[in-house]
């Protein structure tokens, strides 16, 4: 488990399969990357995405249009409009498809995809979080990605009312998870009495051959981009690229935004809690600084996702946050095989459609005002507001962790 | 569900598979809190966080961790002495 590579593991005789050993005890050991620099690499790949795509990386307007298609194959169109474009023509979507294909891949390299059930529970909770997540959304305009961190990047002041719900949800969140913990495993204990010494372990774990991993991952990886490139053309393709890119860092380095905000005030991952939200601000810090360059040059308009900001955004980030624990992290987690989070995606994309119908009321109501933060502070001002409210966020995390005695990098 | 066996007189299993974060790490240190110093903990864990953020807590409470394998695709056991 530790960094350091033994002498003896490397015994390798060629260049060649010294390489090999080496990439595998970096790249695809359980360690997993730092997340620093999984938060530096989707900084960058939220750049590279708005200049392909015109637009930042999110996440939900995709899981609209994949409930509006399967809605409007049932025949129910009426009820939650047409999907504006196929599937594999809708920039999210796109994305999203790749994020999904790319921890998969990944996950797939770094043997850890697995198929994996829990007790029934464990479902009813997703789904609840998943429909939470959903509501979140529409009154936070976007989730993690679309609400918070694309919105920061995109300069937009609606990620700031998501960025301060995040934080109570998350917190709420980890009370929740403390007290189940403590029911649940009381009950375990209790059972524990009941069974004989000598009980039979767990039967032996079985791991897929080495070729049909290959060939897994090479099929899912070609028919997504064959498809891509055969509906919507090399555009779409280099978009599908990047969502893999995105998909594949945060499986990699273990990105959980649930994680990250659920125990960053108080929890049992605080430490590592921390060291994400570390790379969620370096994230931001180089997405917006990248993508503020893009607007100011006029590669893109300037109010690309600038999205209606409100305090009822907190109140979306609070329940996406709390919905976010409750399902037990993010749904992309499909993509290793956990069929618990297919449950939470299931339901926001069922229910998204429907509940989006209610921001039509809310904005009618004059709730929402759009602020695009270099109309108020300037460039350079916006950017350094963004600099100063993630800086102080991690110290004020770094100090709570120096008080507490935690060692996030010991 | 969360299972937890007497496999010898001081040896027990902590099953957490289908558990996401943060509950294998939690299950792990009040499991822990219930044993006696001496005694040997397997933890079995399918979530892949987990087989770092696991024993990384066990140290923290300075427990000895004696190994972490991968049993499979996507499953480890984290073996852990009990320290008083």
């Amino acid at each position: 488990m530790e960094a350091a590579i033994g002498r003896r593991e490397l015994a390798a005789r060629s260049f060649g399969g010294y390489l090999r050993q080496v990439m595998l005890k970096t790249l695809l050991s359980e360690r997993g990357w730092p997340e620093w620099l999984g938060g530096l690499l989707l900084g960058l790949l939220n750049v590279f995405f708005v200049i392909v795509a015109l637009k930042p990386f999110t996440i939900y307007t995709g899981f609209l249009n994949w409930g509006q298609t399967v809605y409007s194959a049932l025949g129910l169109a009426s009820v939650v409009g047409e999907p504006r474009a196929h599937p594999l023509a809708e920039r999210t979507s796109v994305g999203d498809i790749g994020l999904l294909v790319g921890a998969f891949l990944a996950a797939l390299a770094s043997s850890e995809f697995r198929l994996r059930v829990a007790s029934p529970r464990e479902y009813a909770e997703a789904a609840l979080g998943g429909l939470l997540m959903a509501t979140g959304v529409v009154l936070a305009f976007g989730c993690n990605w679309g609400g918070f961190f694309s919105a920061l990047t995109a300069l937009s002041a609606h990620g700031f009312a998501m960025f301060v719900g995040l934080i109570v949800g998350g917190y709420l969140g980890s009370r929740y998870v403390e007290w189940k913990a403590r029911r649940l495993l009381e009950r375990a204990l209790e059972a524990a009495e009941e069974v004989e010494v000598g009980e039979a372990p767990a039967a032996p774990q079985r791991s897929a051959p080495a070729w049909l991993k290959v060939v897994a991952g090479v099929a899912v990886a070609l028919a997504a981009l064959a498809a891509v490139l055969y509906v919507s053309g090399p555009r779409y393709a280099l978009m599908l690229l990047l969502g893999m890119a995105v998909g594949a860092v945060i499986q990699r380095s273990r990105f959980c935004f649930a994680t990250a905000f659920r125990d960053a005030l108080a929890g049992a991952e605080q430490a590592r809690a921390l060291r994400i939200q570390l790379g969620i601000a370096l994230g931001v810090a180089v997405g917006a600084t990248g993508v503020a360059l893009l607007k100011m040059l006029g590669y893109v308009d300037p109010y690309v996702y600038v999205k209606p900001a409100s305090v009822l955004g907190v109140l979306g980030g609070l329940l996406f946050g709390f919905g976010m624990v409750l399902a037990g992290g993010c749904p992309r987690r499909v993509a290793e095989g956990n069929t618990v989070l297919a449950a939470a995606l299931a339901t926001a994309v069922a229910s998204y459609p429907f509940l989006i119908k209610l921001r039509e009321p809310l904005l009618e109501a004059g709730l929402y005002t759009p602020v695009f933060l270099p109309d108020v502070l300037g460039w350079a001002g916006s950017i350094a507001l963004i600099y100063l409210v993630m800086g102080v966020w991690v110290l004020a995390l770094t100090y709570i962790a120096f008080r507490r005695g935690l060692a996030p990098w010991g | 569900m969360v299972r937890f066996l007497k496999l010898s007189e001081n040896r027990y299993m902590l099953d957490v598979t289908g558990y996401t974060c943060p509950y294998p790490v939690i299950y792990t240190r009040k499991a822990l809190a219930k044993l006696r110093p001496g005694d040997v903990l397997e933890v079995v864990t399918d979530n892949p966080p987990s087989c770092e953020n696991v024993p990384r807590a066990a140290r923290e409470d300075g427990h000895e961790v004696v190994g972490v394998e991968r049993v499979g695709d996507g499953v480890w056991k984290i073996v852990i002495r009990k320290r008083g």
